[in-house]
């Protein structure tokens, strides 16, 4: 093995003193005079006003996790009489009414609203447009029918289990438009957002981004669509990006 | 005699090898003017290419779409068919 002095050693470090020092000298004196077309790509050419830009992904995504609901094929059950079964009442809350079951004679007892959820990594609004048969003269007829909605927090409805992460919070920051049964009709329906203070209030955090749009029927005895009635709804969000 | 070994001694000195004191003395000069160096670039760089205007905020509006449907078929119930049938 080679020993190597003190000697060497110092002027090895001497040598890469005067290589650093002068290195140091360069480089600084390149840098003061650094120009737009020098050798930084995108660096800024005016102190004053520099620009630099940054693109931060983002989603905007909502997903409807119940896509159908069926009443299936019935009828009003008139043999009970009039008095007792003036209409068939059901809801995708409770399902048919308690003390109405023997009037909605064959039909489907729904449980689960359209469970909305704020999927992207954005707060949004959120509104809703009908095609189709949308209101209840063309959806149910008859004397009387009723065909509407009702908006309630994924925190709050009994039917949430659809919910990928079942809220604790409520998910409309100004809370949700249409909290009451409500006619449809083919007009657009600000659910979330627009009318209160903040534009884009539905909630992007899993424990508070989730909604459910429940629908309810009241079906007379006289009404007959005998052919498959099915109404559309478009759930629209909008994003700041 | 003395000149001669007077300048015996001096040859020695000059030939003996550096003190570990003096090379580390050197070792810490070399790094003090590296970090020194280094950080000159440093702040050199980031004055030349800092962030001047932050960007303003984003106007654009991204949509989402998602549908859902509702259907029911009603009939007439059985017995007032049956009524109908001659």
């Amino acid at each position: 093995m080679i020993n190597i002095s003190n000697k060497t050693i110092a002027v090895l470090l001497l040598l890469v003193l005067a290589i650093t020092v002068s290195g140091t000298f360069v480089s600084i004196s390149r840098l003061l005079s650094f120009q737009e077309s020098d050798w930084i790509t995108g660096a800024a050419v005016n102190t004053t006003t520099g620009t630099s830009t940054i693109t931060v992904l983002s989603i905007t995504q909502i997903t409807n996790r119940v896509s159908n609901i069926s009443f299936g094929t019935g009828y009003v059950n008139e043999t009970n009489g009039t008095a007792v079964c003036p209409s068939c009442n059901m809801d995708t809350i409770t399902g048919i009414l308690a003390g109405n079951r023997s009037c909605c004679a064959l039909f489907n007892n729904v449980t689960q609203g359209f469970l909305l959820e704020n999927t992207g990594t954005e707060n949004m609004s959120v509104n809703v447009s009908c095609s189709g048969s949308c209101n209840s003269s063309n959806f149910i007829n008859g004397t009387s029918p009723l065909f509407q909605f009702k908006m309630t927090n994924g925190s709050d409805a009994l039917n949430n289990s659809a919910d990928s992460v079942v809220d604790t919070s409520p998910s409309c920051g100004n809370g949700w438009n249409y909290s009451e049964w409500t006619n449809v009709n083919a007009s657009n329906f600000d659910l979330c957002g627009t009318s209160g203070a903040t534009l884009y209030p539905f909630e992007k955090n899993s424990s508070a981004d989730a909604a459910v749009f429940d629908i309810k029927v009241k079906i007379p005895p006289d009404s007959r669509t005998n052919a498959l009635q099915t109404a559309t709804f478009t759930f629209s969000g909008t994003s700041a990006g | 005699m003395k000149k001669k070994s007077a300048r015996n001694s001096s040859k020695i000195s000059f030939s003996a090898d550096l003190s570990d004191k003096t090379i580390t003395v050197l070792l810490l000069l070399v790094a003090v003017v590296g970090i020194i160096s280094v950080s000159l670039m440093y702040i050199q760089v980031l004055n030349t290419v800092s962030l001047k205007s932050p960007e303003t905020a984003k106007t654009e509006f991204t949509p989402a779409e998602t549908k859902g449907a509702v259907s029911i078929v009603i009939i007439a119930p059985p017995q007032k068919e049956a009524q109908k049938a001659p």
